[in-house]
């Protein structure tokens, strides 16, 4: 049945049962610094976002505007040398790369390309402009990139920017559906991307 | 999506809650000064049969017939409510037909246009002066000057850009793709299955496709779509044992309540000029058996209860049931 | 003749019906008729799904090699569709719907191999093996469902499962034999079988050996769901096609690479993009088998860049040389090199080589932020 009714499947498995809430949302007031993925890393944002209090991995930290469906940010603060950049739950057979301390700014794009297909089992991913940026007065980079799962039958659009600051990893991706959400929503999400501080 | 879904840890545990709960953009209705036509997106449909073991056993005839059932129920239901009903699959192959159609028309025409009449057969002798024989021997120089076809042209080529059915498939597959996408929001946010409310979202209930759904209005010939998805797995005989010796379990204090069948239904009410979602319901538990008229009904009445009406519509629906008191 | 005339012509056949077709087989019970509706649910989604390879070519190449061993009369129940995904796996549902996964057509050496996994996947579509699994694994889970097993989503799991390497022990014993007498049937080297699995036995060692871990070579589960690669499998596949005597032996190794010739980069490339360098490496050998061209130096050396190990920098290094030396012109080749020297610590030559990774594409997409690493030119 490929993945589509794997998508669908939970999607009823959840209309179904009620799944206890295991972790919660909490408020990101506008117009204040706050302190992400338990590190070092600030961020300013100019709207309301949704906070996750789960932990994909330890030092990383989720949003969301209308669910992580829709719009998903992803911080990762602070990741050391040998770490995955998301939880690596296919160990065995499909391990994530791990984050190395020598790596070049093109290089985490390449890390971050890798993990992402790796996890997703995708073929369909496309690095797009990569550009030198700034976080905090570090030397840090910007791209942007597509996506399609496989089954999901909607293609993603995404921005991120990394910086490697004392050995370890800062990076912060959007994601969303190409249709709509995506432009809706990408000046908000390069004006917080700016406001980043380590 | 990335991110979440890679840490999402799901736990079941018993049903929350069984019924219709729906939501919709606040106090909205349907337009009272132009006609409202719904198109129906391919209803997801699936019924089967829950074997012991948990296994679904998908069914074709169920299924189909409470494909036909559901779809006649909402056309009989809405067309009650003064609301025309499009089905986008008969729209897509109307619209396809049209074309092929077109393009025949169109090409025959030119065709006819280009083509002159037949020329005359050559008088005896004449054929053979050497003034009024080409060089190349073929009849070239008797022929009348080409014919004006340049508006058969024209008709021609704008039914060769007309586009294809592959690309409105393409347009309705997309929005299905991300209309999954919203309602797994929905589901995880609103409901608060497997998520958890949204403190920005509250409040309202603010879930969007985009305007980019003025296309499928376009497409279509309606100003609001409708997503429909039913899931019915009704008991086996072997799940009907385990529910008894389930059952039974808790004379002795070890019970485990198997559940029966279950059943799952939305339906999603989308404005294509904006693309916002101004209504949704989910169904949980069965209302009566989707395989058959009755059932498909009951459930089609169920879920479609607290749909949005047009102004003053509610209040003669009410004063109807007042005067049948 | 004429434009005219060809012109009227085209207007005719447009206007013709399409010939008909041998009416195709109708699932026969309940349990049939539910599992065609929800392969053909999944077709139906791949007519719109962007990850169905739909290049003409490639899909009348890979057509043509079923046809010839299952045979004209037969192949035409198949209704192929080539996937962009890099793992090693092909199926044909029992509603027609026949799935060929890019990994699959990367690991392939020859026509004869590809023809032996779709008549291996053919054989089970003409048996019905997933119809007899189905009914088998409803009579399972519910003996299991008393011991209090329930598993959720089992339909998509089986769905999934239904895969090269799902069926039971005979029934895989059953589409093994026949996919040899396809192979003699189509003019194939019937031994061809034997080969795909002892390779992809290769394939997991190397993937384990580079991982440090057991191979999963004898091991069920996963996308191995009740049968692996075994030994005996192999030797049972040797035994079937020794006994072949007097038969063609085609190959059609030239043929294979030429169709795949415009593929295989970006197919390696998926691969080369899933952390398992073991495997690419195998698979990068098995692609150099007849030498080592500027594209296949090129791809080993960002597979070492990438893996970034002691010792992989020196290594691609030398690739990227390598790839130049022979002809190589992709102007990656000295993005690779310049990133390479820079991280194994000689970062004058490595900015020189990215600058001269600028100069040969202007417009790549990485242009700004390889500019900033390069420098000013001295």
């Amino acid at each position: 049945m490929i993945r589509k009714s794997i998508v669908g499947t939970a999607l009823i498995a959840a209309m179904l049962v009620a799944t206890p809430a295991l972790a919660g949302w909490k408020l990101v007031p506008a117009g204040q610094p706050v302190a992400v993925a338990k590190s070092g890393m600030t961020v300013t944002p100019d709207g309301d976002w949704n906070r996750w209090t789960a932990r994909p991995i330890k030092t990383s930290e989720v949003w969301t505007l209308d669910g992580t469906s829709l719009n998903e940010l992803y911080f990762v603060g602070g990741l050391a040398d040998g770490g995955t950049l998301f939880r690596d739950i296919a160990k065995k057979a499909r391990p994530l790369p791990k984050f190395s301390k020598t790596m070049l700014l093109p290089d985490v794009v390449e890390f971050f390309e890798t993990s992402t297909r790796t996890a997703l089992g995708t073929s369909l991913f496309e690095v797009g402009g990569v550009e030198p940026d700034k976080m905090g007065g570090h030397d840090a980079v910007r791209f942007s990139f597509t996506y399609t799962v496989e089954g999901d039958q909607l293609p993603r659009k995404g921005i991120a920017k990394a910086a490697i600051v004392g050995g370890q990893l800062y990076l912060v991706s959007f994601v969303a559906p190409s249709i709509h959400y995506f432009d809706r929503d990408a000046s908000r999400v390069n004006r917080l991307l700016d406001t980043l501080t380590i | 999506m990335l991110a979440g879904a890679l840490a999402a840890s799901v736990s079941l545990s018993s049903v929350a809650f069984a019924g219709t709960k729906d939501f919709a953009l606040q106090g909205y209705a349907l337009p009272a000064d132009k006609p409202v036509t719904i198109t129906l997106m391919r209803p997801d449909v699936d019924v089967g049969q829950l074997q012991g073991g948990g296994l679904a056993e998908p069914n074709a005839d169920w299924t189909e017939s409470a494909r036909k059932e559901i779809t006649a129920a909402l056309r009989a239901k809405l067309q009650a409510r003064n609301i025309d009903f499009v089905m986008m699959e008969e729209r897509l192959a109307g619209v396809e037909a049209a074309r092929v159609a077109a393009l025949d028309a169109t090409q025959q025409a030119l065709t006819l246009c280009q083509t002159p009449p037949a020329p005359l057969p050559p008088v005896e002798g004449e054929a053979l002066s050497a003034d009024t024989v080409s060089p190349s021997g073929d009849d070239a120089t008797t022929l009348p000057p080409a014919p004006d076809c340049s508006a058969e042209q024209a008709a021609f080529a704008a039914a060769q850009a007309a586009p294809e059915a592959a690309i409105h498939a393409d347009l309705v597959a997309d929005y299905d793709g991300l209309h999954s996408a919203v309602v797994g929001a929905i589901i995880a946010h609103k409901y608060g299955l497997a998520g958890g409310k949204l403190p920005t979202k509250k409040e309202d209930f603010a879930y969007t496709l985009g305007p980019g759904t003025a296309e499928i209005g376009k497409l279509s010939g309606a100003n609001y779509g409708l997503f429909v998805m039913t899931y019915d797995q009704f008991a086996s005989d072997s799940r009907k044992a385990m529910q008894v010796v389930g059952a039974l379990g808790c004379l002795i204090g070890a019970c485990v309540i198997v559940s029966g069948g279950q059943h799952v239904a939305y339906v999603s009410l989308v404005e294509l000029e904006s693309g916002n979602i101004v209504w949704f319901n989910l169904l949980r538990g069965s209302k009566g058996d989707v395989r058959e008229a009755e059932g498909a009904g009951k459930m089609i009445d169920a879920i479609l209860a607290g749909m949005p009406s047009r102004p003053g519509e509610t209040a003669a629906a009410s004063s109807e049931l007042a005067a049948k008191k | 003749m004429t434009a005219r005339m060809r012109r009227l012509l085209l207007a005719v056949s447009l206007l013709l019906p399409v010939p008909a077709v041998a009416a195709p087989y109708e699932p026969q019970d309940s349990d049939e008729r539910g599992l065609w509706m929800q392969m053909n649910e999944v077709e139906r989604k791949l007519q719109t799904s962007e990850f169905v390879i739909r290049d003409p070519e490639l899909n009348a190449y890979v057509r043509g090699v079923l046809c010839r061993s299952v045979g004209e009369d037969e192949c035409g129940a198949a209704r192929i569709y080539i996937m962009r995904t890099p793992y090693f796996n092909a199926s044909m549902a029992p509603n027609g719907m026949m799935q060929v996964w890019s990994g699959l057509l990367l690991r392939m050496e020859n026509e004869a191999q590809l023809a032996s996994v779709l008549g291996h996947e053919f054989a089970h579509y003409k048996e019905q093996h997933s119809l007899r699994l189905f009914r088998d694994i409803r009579g399972k889970t519910n003996a299991a469902a008393w011991l209090g097993f329930i598993p959720f989503g089992f339909v998509a799991q089986l769905g999934i499962g239904m895969s090269m390497f799902s069926f039971n022990r005979e029934m895989e014993r059953d589409a093994d034999a026949k996919s040899i007498d396809y192979l003699v049937k189509g003019g194939y080297d019937p031994a061809a079988a034997t080969r795909i699995w002892s390779r992809l036995r290769d394939e997991m060692d190397a993937t384990a050996a580079e991982r440090k871990t057991k191979s999963r070579k004898d091991k069920n589960g996963g996308i191995f769901a009740t049968h692996p690669p075994s030994a005996e499998r192999v030797d049972t596949l040797k035994a079937l096609a020794a006994a072949q005597t007097g038969t063609a032996r085609d190959l059609g190794t030239e043929r294979y690479r030429a169709a795949l010739a415009p593929f295989w980069a970006d197919f390696f490339d998926d691969q080369a993009k899933l952390n398992d360098f073991g495997a690419s490496e195998f698979l990068l050998k098995q692609l150099a088998e007849s030498g080592w061209t500027a594209e296949l130096l090129f791809a080993r050396g960002e597979l070492h860049r990438r893996r970034a190990q002691a010792g992989d920098f020196g290594t691609a290094t030398g690739f990227y040389r390598d790839a130049i030396a022979a002809g190589g012109e992709m102007p990656a080749i000295w993005r690779g090199l310049g990133l390479s020297l820079m991280r194994s610590g000689d970062a004058d030559a490595g900015r020189a080589e990215l600058r001269e990774y600028l100069r040969r594409a202007p417009d790549a997409s990485d242009r700004a932020m390889i500019t900033t690493l390069a420098g000013e030119s001295k």
